[in-house]
C-alpha cells in the first residue's frame, strides 16, 4: 500500500474513524467518500477498520472464568457484609 | 471440602436476585457472585491490562455495590450498574498509579505511536469464523498491550460503547482527544490484527502445501 505515503491518503485517513462512527460532518464525508471511491488502498483499510471495530464491539459479555478460590473469598465477603446489613 | 450445592436458577430473575441479596441471603450472594462476576472481572482486565489489578477492581466492585443495594433503582440491568462500578474504580485506579500525567496531555503518547504502517495485508476472510476465538483472543491481547491513554478510551467507547461525549466526560478529557486516541488505538489494534491474520495465513498455506 505504497500510495499512503502520500499525503492526500494520510489526511483522508485520520478521518477514516470519525467517519466510521457518523461523526464527520457532510462536507467531509463528500470529499472522503469521492477519494474512496478512487483509492482500493483506503477503502481495504475503512474496511479493515470497521471489521476490528466490529470483533471490538462482539467482545463485550464475554466472561472470564474466575480462579475458583477468588470466587469463594468473594462470595463469603459479601455474605459477611450483607448478614451484618440486613440484621 | 465441598459447599451445599445450590440451585441457581432460583435467582434467574434479577428482581428475585435483588431481594434476595437485600435480605442478605447466602445463596443470592453465591448466585450474584456467580453470574456477575467474571463479566466484571473481564471488563476489568480489558481497562487494566493487568490481573492483580483487575482482581482489586472486582472486589471493590461487589463491595461497593453491596453497599449501595438500597440506591439501585432498577433503571437499566444490574450487569451496566456493575460494568459502571467497575469502570469507574478501574479509571480511578489508573489515574492512582499515574498521578503525574496531565489528563489531557495527547503528547503522554510517544513518537512511534503515530507513526504507523499501512503496508500490513488485511486477509481477514469472514467466512472462517473457525477463526473467531482465537482472533477474540488475539485482540484482548493487543487491547492489554495498548498504553492506559489509549486503552481506557478504546474500552470506553467501542467496548462499553459510550458515546464520544459520555467517554470524554469519564475520562475529563476533551472530546477531540477522545477521538484523537480512539483513532490511534484502532489503528494499532488493527495493524496488530493484520500482522496476528498474517501468521495464521502463512501457517494455513504451508500446511496446505504440504497436505
Amino acid at each position: 500500500m505504497e500510495s499512503h505515503a502520500h499525503h492526500h491518503c494520510l489526511d483522508l485517513i485520520d478521518r477514516l474513524n470519525e467517519y466510521l462512527d457518523g461523526e464527520l460532518n457532510a462536507d467531509s464525508c463528500a470529499e472522503l467518500e469521492a477519494h474512496l471511491r478512487a483509492c482500493p488502498e483506503c477503502q481495504e483499510l475503512l474496511l479493515s477498520l470497521q471489521q476490528t471495530v466490529d470483533l471490538l464491539h462482539h467482545l463485550d459479555d464475554e466472561p472470564l472464568p474466575l480462579p475458583p478460590a477468588l470466587e469463594d473469598r468473594l462470595a463469603r465477603q459479601l455474605q459477611q457484609r450483607l448478614a451484618t446489613k440486613s440484621h | 471440602m465441598p459447599g451445599p450445592i445450590i440451585d441457581l436458577s432460583l435467582y434467574d430473575d434479577e428482581q428475585a436476585l435483588l431481594d434476595g441479596l437485600r435480605r442478605g441471603d447466602p445463596d443470592a450472594c453465591t448466585c450474584f457472585v456467580k453470574r456477575f462476576a467474571p463479566l466484571v472481572y473481564a471488563r476489568a482486565l480489558r481497562l487494566l491490562g493487568d490481573a492483580d489489578d483487575a482482581e482489586n477492581v472486582l472486589q471493590t466492585t461487589f463491595i461497593k455495590a453491596c453497599a449501595a443495594l438500597s440506591e439501585y433503582t432498577g433503571a437499566g440491568s444490574l450487569k451496566s450498574w456493575l460494568y459502571r462500578i467497575a469502570s469507574n474504580e478501574g479509571l480511578m485506579l489508573l489515574r492512582q498509579k499515574r498521578p503525574q500525567v496531565g489528563l489531557d496531555a495527547a503528547g503522554e503518547l510517544t513518537p512511534d505511536e503515530t507513526d504507523l504502517h499501512f503496508n500490513i495485508p488485511w486477509a481477514l476472510d469472514p467466512a472462517r469464523s473457525v477463526l473467531e476465538g482465537e482472533l477474540r483472543r488475539e485482540i484482548a491481547r493487543a487491547i492489554a498491550e495498548l498504553p492506559d491513554g489509549l486503552r481506557e478510551v478504546v474500552v470506553l467507547r467501542d467496548i462499553e460503547q459510550l458515546s464520544t461525549e459520555e467517554t470524554a466526560e469519564r475520562l475529563g478529557i476533551s472530546a477531540g482527544a477522545v477521538k484523537v486516541r480512539l483513532h490511534r488505538a484502532r489503528l494499532r489494534l488493527r495493524e496488530a490484527l493484520a500482522r496476528y491474520l498474517e501468521t495464521v495465513s502463512e501457517t494455513t498455506s504451508q500446511r496446505d502445501n504440504s497436505a
